[in-house]
């Protein structure tokens, strides 16, 4: 009774089953979970490491200008001559990049020496073992600037005090050249108000009058310098010339456990960071392949400097600096945060 | 039903009907009025030129983007994080979503639990993920599945729960067994509000995916778009975005259209077919 029962109810539905139609689709539902995750979870690779051996480096980056050097050396064959793949990873800031080196994620990152030195006097790990990018030596050549309005009420810089500047990251090297420039300049920087804006968006906020004074670097200075805006100062430059703004660095166990790897990458990047210095215009083709700044701006923008001196005096300044505008308590060990 | 007809005087001719655009052609009428309302403003200064461009330009940009290799690799990264989250959030809560909500001691122990981490924004979780899963694919994944997880999880419970108990009554004295009587009455039931759960959680999982390699810099359409903003390319990025919402569109059409193949048999489907002329 109980068959013909069921079955006549199968019939009044056309003959479909659905309870069949559910069996079928949680037995392959379960079958594609196992896939998706044997697909999803199972890529952890490691690279070789050994002396010699053809070695993969995932290097943390910003998509800017500053990193031309790298992208070059790929492309010119010099990471090859060593053995090494290189592979960009395009991160959206350097925040992301610190924490993606120390916890193994990438094996070298790229990032401004304020963050190194605020990472290092919290006790991480990090090791700097290679120039990155540095500020210009005078102010023609200058790439980072602060903009204000053409016809606004910013004349001078005494003009800025009580004003607010936008930095790209609060508590970093743009807020920390830009209180030593202007303090050199005479303004009391006690009454400065600094706000966060992103680089792309600086120069609709200080036409926006949101902002008094913006810390931008290129493209956006030429951008700027375009519209409605002027360079009243090279804050990089003025701190001091040949400033080292931003280097390449690893963690300390990366380093004493791939020292030949190390030794490789850095060998390359320094005949990088040469050919870039001494070829501006393959620079500039190189920046139309990892950003999407646009071919017209990439031939006017001022390219940062390069070159495979570290500076460590800047890094010096630069420490006592962070500790004279209260971003870290005491200087960490230079000799521990920089390699060799 | 009313009295006399309205009297028309002799003679008269009937009144001539109103024209009307056709109702096929009314959507197609507003996306032209706003794309000329976006044409417009940027040209006449309402909007600056130099940081919203005309959307003519934009369109521009976009049919050029399509032509080039990268751009349909991210749409690829894309699609394919979305397809992961949306596929793990559904493989997980609608089985999760049939056994609890078929329970009700179950769905009474766990209602607690569930309605306190289902408010948590995936973005939240952002720098968890980072931690955890690093900037590529896992985590991407992982941010679009948690915040699909519960919107499926929460349509599957409802649509369990609203099983009509008549019809489980009369499965029961059938002589139905439990397994018999989910499979062949609550599941056919709860179906609707399942593939209405899927298409919603497809947005759900567009959104995070995209959010994730915006925010992150997993490769996709979102790294693309803040490429272009990094860049300070600004056509570039508008064309990206005006690509991610026509994704977003595409997506949602076939989900509607698979939700009306698959479920003709079901009595929703054709009262609704019945209701439209």
């Amino acid at each position: 009774m109980r068959d013909s029962a069921a079955r006549r109810a199968d019939s009044t539905r056309g003959g479909r089953d659905p309870g069949r139609l559910w069996r079928l689709a949680l037995v392959a539902a379960a079958a594609l979970a196992i896939a998706i995750f044997a697909a999803a979870c199972g890529d952890d690779d490691d690279d070789g490491g050994e002396a010699g051996e053809p070695t993969t480096l995932r290097v943390g980056v910003i998509p800017i200008a500053d990193v031309a050097p790298l992208y070059l050396g790929i492309r010119e064959g010099f990471f090859e001559d060593e053995d090494l793949t290189i592979e960009p990873q395009l991160a959206e800031g350097g925040a992301a990049i610190t924490p993606a080196v120390v916890s193994g994620d990438f094996q070298i990152g790229f990032s401004n020496t304020i963050s190194l030195l605020i990472a290092a006097s919290e006790g991480l790990p990090v090791e700097i073992i290679s120039q990155g990018v540095l500020g210009a030596e005078n102010e023609e050549e200058a790439w980072g600037k602060l903009l204000v309005l053409k016809d606004g009420p910013i004349q001078q810089p005494t003009d800025l005090e009580g004003k607010t500047i936008a930095v790209n990251t609060l508590s970093n090297i743009c807020e920390v050249t830009i209180k030593k420039s202007l303090e050199d300049e005479g303004v009391d920087i006690g009454t400065l108000k600094f706000t966060e804006v992103p680089f792309p968006d600086m120069n609709a906020a200080l036409e926006a009058k949101r902002v008094d004074g913006a810390c931008v670097v290129e493209p956006f200075v030429s951008q700027g310098e375009a519209g409605a805006a002027r360079g009243l100062l090279p804050f990089y430059v003025n701190t001091a010339p040949n400033l080292t703004v931003a280097t390449y660095f690893a963690t300390k166990d990366y380093i004493a456990e791939n020292e030949d790897v190390v030794d490789r990458f850095v060998s390359a990047m320094e005949k990088s960071l040469e050919f870039a210095s001494d070829n501006p215009d393959a620079a500039r083709e190189v920046l139309l392949d990892y950003t999407e700044i646009p071919p017209e701006a990439a031939e006017q923008i001022q390219l940062p400097a390069w070159s495979t001196d570290l500076h460590e005096d800047t890094i010096e300044i630069l420490s006592e600096l962070s500790v004279k505008y209260g971003l870290i308590d005491e200087e960490p060990d230079l000799d521990e945060l920089i390699r060799d | 039903m009313e009295g006399a007809a309205p009297t028309v005087p002799a003679g008269a001719a009937a009144p001539a009907r109103r024209a009307r655009p056709p109702d096929w052609s009314l959507p197609w009428l507003s996306v032209v009025g706003v794309l000329a309302l976006f044409e417009v403003l940027p040209r006449i200064g309402a909007l600056n030129q130099d940081h919203f461009p005309p959307i003519s330009e934009t369109l521009a940009r976009l049919f050029e983007e399509l032509g080039t290799a990268g751009f349909w690799e991210a749409v690829g990264n894309t699609l394919q994080g979305w397809a992961l989250g949306l596929g793990i959030a559904a493989v997980l809560a609608i089985p999760i979503g049939i056994v609890i909500g078929s329970s009700n001691l179950l769905y009474r122990a766990l209602r607690v639990p569930i309605e306190f981490l289902r408010p948590i924004p995936s973005v939240a979780l952002i720098p968890l993920a980072i931690l955890v899963y690093g900037t590529g694919l896992q985590s991407k994944v992982f941010l679009a599945a948690f915040a699909c997880f519960w919107q499926l999880l929460i349509a599957t419970l409802y649509g369990v729960q609203d099983t009509d108990p008549v019809a489980t009554d009369t499965a029961r004295s059938f002589g139905f067994s439990r397994m018999q009587r989910l499979f062949r009455v609550t599941l056919p039931s709860a179906v609707p509000y399942i593939a209405t759960g899927v298409r919603i959680a497809s947005a759900v999982s567009l959104i995070l995916t995209i959010t994730a390699e915006l925010v992150i810099g997993a490769p996709g359409l979102g790294q693309s778009i803040n490429l272009a903003r990094s860049g300070g390319n600004v056509e570039l990025m508008y064309a990206l975005i005006l690509a991610t919402g026509i994704l977003g569109l595409l997506l949602n059409m076939i989900f509607v259209r698979a939700e009306r193949r698959l479920l003709r048999w079901h009595p929703s489907q054709r009262l609704a077919k019945e209701a439209t002329p």
